[in-house]
């Protein structure tokens, strides 16, 4: 019903004012009553005077028709969006002493231990993992270093200045900066419509927590670069000489952290991860999900948790949901998961658990 | 004072056509139709116009990459969705998380499921059998908003109830009836 009838905004000023004919009030009304987002508006416009009402979306009105979002073209933002995409943030971690950052890839002598703030909106995937870094250079997943200086949320995020350092992002990013703190590590991207964006998405996916799994060693003295292909901006972070214990359980609810760790070591990884990468498997999960009309049409938001057990060939059962959410997004998260990449197997099968989010 | 919209256009139409034109002023058209419940959806939750038209903004102005980067197969739920989302994520910048979560939860589960292929008549029934059994106030506005149409004011000078009492009358009415009807139902 009403479904995609266009609310006049004069309409609703003068509903506000008590100028519309009973009939037109009553649509109104009855739209109000039959959609979650007209009952929500309607309650959060009936705070405000008919006149503040009427100000504010003239002001809004305004500054849409002459703000073209991020003042730039929007092929510049998509090509910015799409540079970023696919050539990532770079973020690194400076080690204590800055003299060693260089920012060869000189993978095979450090051991690295990353926390990136991940924006794929939709999907988070989490369990901390090993690999081999030129096996998978894009591969990331979710760690956090117990240290509280080098775990950040969104509102540390928020607050933190973006600053450049050219030493070492002019090799790497296109146009992003870096924010470079031995102790509280955090990168933030640049440009700032892509931030407030990232901000933006970054909530959208809550953390998913790993339980007894592996504990991650960071061994690293040396620092590194690590090229990640993230949707926008990530941030790393790297605990130098700290064993990682329960990093990813620290993590808050909020925040969602992608963390990679990279060894340079040549035995085989001690968590699975997919074959085609974290990043890449994010990017997969979020370009193929489809969202179950029956989600669309109750309004249904949220996440999906799972799990399975990937088997030493890479193969995976026991795939089971942990946290439904229902009206078809169960099974969707299932297919995303069934039909998806392969994983590489470790020694001993192993679970893994990831989060599907339905914006 | 604001753009009328006489576009014939539906959402998807003009989803389709903004990305393939890139045209901003075909998503500026798009995102007006619903300004004003998004406004509201924003005033709603943050509860501070300033803050709320900033979000709208914001809404706006992630909209072209949003839209470029996946398939939207309703425009309207998909904005409410978004809309609300973004709400959470900025009262979050602001509220203790774990506050927000449980605010989260609340109406991730809050939306009823509505079986659409019932027997009409069976739910005819039902729904007389479930308006019977509603309190008198109730009753009398369910009756006059839903069968005579009348709209909220009228119903108010029809009765003794001034306006905010028929509007509620009328939304727990309705939530009554879904309630019945779904105990009805099982």
């Amino acid at each position: 019903m009403n479904k995609n009838k266009p609310i006049d905004n004069e309409r609703l000023i003068k509903y506000r004012e008590g100028k519309l004919s009973p009939e037109e009030a009553y649509e109104l009304e009855r739209a109000a009553l039959f959609s979650k987002f007209h009952e929500e508006a309607m309650e959060g416009l009936d705070s405000i005077s008919a006149e503040a009402l009427k100000a504010d979306l003239a002001s809004i009105t305004r500054q849409i028709d002459k703000n073209k979002p991020s003042g730039s073209p929007l092929w510049k933002v998509a090509a910015v969006a799409a540079l970023l995409i696919l050539s990532g943030l770079s973020i690194f971690w400076l080690a204590n002493q800055p003299a060693n950052n260089e920012i060869a890839l000189q993978k095979k002598e450090v051991e690295e231990e990353i926390i990136s703030q991940k924006n794929t909106p939709q999907v988070e995937s989490i369990e901390p993992t090993e690999s081999g870094p030129q096996d998978d250079p894009d591969e990331s997943s979710t760690a956090e270093s117990p240290g509280a200086e080098s775990s950040f949320d969104d509102q540390a995020l928020d607050e933190i200045p973006i600053t450049s350092d050219n030493q070492v992002s002019e090799k790497n990013l296109p146009g992003g900066t870096i924010i470079k703190n031995p102790q509280s590590s955090i990168a933030v991207d640049s440009g700032s419509s892509v931030l407030s964006e990232n901000l933006s998405m970054s909530n959208q996916i809550r953390s998913f927590q790993s339980s007894d799994e592996e504990v991650i060693e960071s061994l690293a003295e040396s620092s590194y670069h690590e090229p990640m292909a993230t949707e926008e901006n990530s941030s790393v972070a790297r605990q130098p000489e700290a064993t990682f214990d329960e990093h990813t359980r620290a993590a808050g609810s909020a925040k969602n952290q992608v963390a990679s760790d990279r060894q340079g070591g040549r035995k085989p990884p001690d968590n699975p991860y997919p074959t085609i990468g974290w990043d890449n498997y994010k990017k997969y999960l979020e370009e193929n999900l489809q969202y179950p009309q029956e989600a669309i049409k109750n309004g249904i938001s949220g996440t999906v948790k799972l799990s399975f057990v990937v088997k030493p060939d890479g193969t995976f059962e026991n795939l089971r949901i942990k946290k439904s959410l229902g009206f078809g997004c169960d099974e969707e998260a299932l297919r995303l998961i069934k039909e998806g990449p392969e994983w590489v197997g470790v020694k001993k099968p192993k679970k893994v658990k990831l989060e599907v989010l339905f914006e | 004072m604001l753009k009328k919209f006489h576009h014939t256009d539906d959402d998807l139409d003009l989803v389709k056509k903004f990305s393939h034109s890139r045209d901003q002023k075909i998503l500026g058209l798009l995102f007006e139709r619903y300004m004003s419940l998004v406004y509201g959806v924003c005033l709603k939750y943050l509860k501070d116009r300033e803050d709320a038209k900033d979000a709208v903004m914001e809404i706006y102005e992630s909209l072209a990459h949003k839209l470029l980067n996946r398939e939207i197969h309703n425009f309207k739920s998909w904005l409410y969705v978004t809309t609300k989302n973004h709400c959470l994520i900025k009262l979050r910048h602001s509220k203790s998380f774990k506050e927000i979560d449980d605010h989260l939860m609340e109406f991730e589960f809050v939306v009823h499921h509505h079986e659409e292929e019932d027997d009409m008549e069976e739910n005819l029934k039902k729904l007389t059998k479930c308006i019977e059994e509603l309190n008198p106030e109730q009753k009398t506005c369910i009756n006059k908003f839903f069968l005579d149409k009348k709209s909220y004011k009228e119903i108010s000078s029809l009765t003794s109830y001034n306006l905010n009492q028929v509007k509620s009358f009328v939304q727990n009415g309705k939530r009554n009836l879904k309630n019945c009807m779904e105990v009805q139902n099982e």
